[in-house]
């Protein structure tokens, strides 16, 4: 047999229109990346060949507290801001599916927050907040409450982060939500109801077993994205007070840019790189299984 | 009877409840950027007062880089939105048309690449962008924003493509159309709300970025939210007038856009992540 040319005439299109989007993607994403794991296993600052230290950058970072301190900062964050994004996600999506009279103006309304950028979100928030004049604070003061204090306290400061978080982000969950909510086939529910099923049961047997593939998705993505938070508290508090919020991509910031151990913050980069495969394994072997599938009849 | 009407009034409290919490930072940002300085500082906030364009007069006096940012914005907007609704589209029509390994498997990493943590390639990226003069570009933050949002693209245009039935490319190429002008005739029409919800998406991505924006571009090409940001951190009371008149010139835009296009946007949203 002759040997086959490299590429058959009917894959050369393909190829062809594929290349800008791998070109780039190599060029800006995979190979820099590579070059992070690179660098982690080195002594490197701006103007200065990197010099190879072994593991020691992972052996710094895993001895330093503010830098432990970090991830767990970073995993409450995660937890607490999905949670509360996810419950108001849900509530939100099933109280639209009841069809109310303009239904398009509340979904507007409700989902704006999603065109709002971390910067302006900031604003807003520390204007509601400012003991001087903003709105919240008004109201806290009826009661007696100050919150005078608050952005200078470690605790409230990162409670402060992650209610901007939630604000800015639980429209995702909500829109995904709802449009699973929407698919779901109204025979269904009317099977439960002649069944005699309750209004929680039809949400508890009908419901959320339709919506469990929507909610695995958007808690994965959500979960992904809330890890590598950076723009809110850089804006808002810079990691501090007493680096209360410094989560890893904050630290990472910091060490890079600000004390300008690049090989330090290399490390960091891998760290948040194998956290995050290891969140969306699952989801990432399904969309493997999935894609590599397609065209097989 | 009685219940239901319970519920009702229930489900009304509990939407009126949600929008506020949505719209209320918004509506006070915009409202207080027409309030007189004396009136920003009132105590109790006022919710009626007597519209001033005063702060939009300070800002132009006062912080002139802001429009030049928002030109940069605008700029970067504009072309990372076209050139990711271009290579977006032709990959995701390779990858829909044509299913042998290596398409299947590039077509995997490449959506694979949306969990990439962007601050991840800022370090080994920042020296080599200063090695070659770079820092400071609109090329690189467009470069920037097209590498991080053409997987998500991708993805969407890609279900929009495997919705059209092959078979209508067919029938027009067996009538001596090349598979340039099928797609151009038939597949591109069908396609129109899946690439506007990708150029929503990207619009307001790259409009709203902050990180990249803030590390990469320092004067020449800096962005309107890094502005911002310059003036949220040299605040000392009197800069809040300017601060509510450039939020809401940046807000407002965006807000109106994805109203307009709300249908395209939830389907290319909800497309982009169930499907997987």
């Amino acid at each position: 047999m002759t040997k086959q040319r490299l590429l058959r005439k009917e894959e050369r299109l393909p190829l062809f229109l594929i290349t800008p989007v791998v070109a780039i993607l190599s060029a800006v994403l995979l190979i820099p990346g590579a070059w992070s794991f690179f660098l982690s296993l080195h002594e490197y600052t701006f103007g200065y060949d990197p010099v190879f230290i072994g593991l020691e950058n992972y052996i710094e970072v895993f001895s330093d507290p503010t830098f432990l301190n970090a991830i767990i900062l970073n995993l409450w964050f995660v937890f607490v801001a999905v949670s509360l994004e996810f419950l108001l996600g849900l509530a939100s999506a099933l109280l639209l599916s009841k069809k109310f009279p303009l239904h398009k103006v509340w979904v507007s309304l409700i989902i704006a927050p999603f065109a709002i950028s971390p910067v302006v979100s900031v604003v807003a928030w520390k204007n509601l907040l400012s003991a001087d004049f903003g709105f919240i604070s008004y109201m806290f003061s009826l009661f007696g409450v100050s919150t005078e204090t608050w952005l200078m306290d470690p605790v409230t400061a990162l409670l402060i982060i992650v209610i901007i978080n939630t604000w800015r982000e639980f429209p995702f969950t909500t829109l995904i939500l709802y449009a699973a909510i929407t698919t779901i086939p109204v025979e269904r529910h009317e099977a439960a109801l002649v069944d005699g099923a309750s209004k929680f049961q039809r949400f508890r047997y009908v419901t959320l077993p339709s919506i469990m593939t929507a909610i695995a998705v958007a808690l994965t993505f959500r979960t992904i994205f809330a890890f590598r938070t950076f723009d809110v508290i850089w804006i808002l508090t810079q990691g501090g007070p007493y680096n209360s919020t410094t989560i890893l991509s904050v630290y990472l910031y910091l060490q890079s840019f600000k004390f300008l151990h690049l090989g330090v913050g290399a490390t960091v980069g891998v760290v948040m790189l194998i956290f995050t495969f290891l969140v969306s394994a699952y989801y990432l072997r399904a969309l493997y299984r999935q894609i590599m599938s397609r065209g097989r009849v | 009877m009685k219940t239901k009407y319970l519920e009702d009034i229930v489900a009304w409290i509990s939407l009126i409840l949600l929008v506020l919490w949505s719209m209320l930072p918004i509506f006070f940002v915009i409202t207080s950027s027409f309030k007189h300085p004396k009136e920003i500082f009132g105590w109790p906030p006022k919710i009626l007062f007597n519209p001033t364009l005063i702060n939009y007069e300070d800002l132009i006096n006062v912080w002139p880089k802001f429009f030049y940012a928002l030109q940069n914005s605008a700029t970067i907007t504009a072309v990372s939105t076209v050139i990711i609704l271009t290579i977006s589209t032709l990959a995701a029509y390779a990858f829909s048309r044509f299913h042998f390994k290596i398409m299947n498997f590039t077509a995997f990493s490449l959506i694979a690449t949306r969990m990439f943590p962007p601050i991840v390639i800022t370090v080994p990226l920042f020296p080599l962008f200063s090695e070659l003069h770079l820092l400071d570009t609109q090329l690189i933050v467009i470069l920037l924003y097209v590498t991080f949002y053409v997987s998500l693209s991708t993805w969407i245009m890609m279900a929009f493509i495997d919705e059209v039935p092959v078979n209508l490319e067919e029938a027009a190429m067996i009538d001596g159309a090349t598979r340039l002008q099928a797609f151009y005739k038939i597949t591109l029409p069908l396609i129109a709300p899946g690439m506007v919800s990708v150029s929503v998406l990207a619009a307001v991505f790259c409009w709203n970025e902050f990180m990249f924006a803030y590390i990469f571009t320092a004067t020449r090409s800096v962005t309107a939210p890094i502005v911002i940001s310059e003036m949220l951190g040299g605040l000392y009371g009197a800069e809040w007038g300017p601060l509510f008149a450039s939020s809401t010139i940046q807000l407002v835009p965006m807000l109106v856009f994805v109203w307009a296009v709300q249908k395209y946007l939830i389907k290319g949203l909800t497309m982009g992540a169930v499907k997987g």
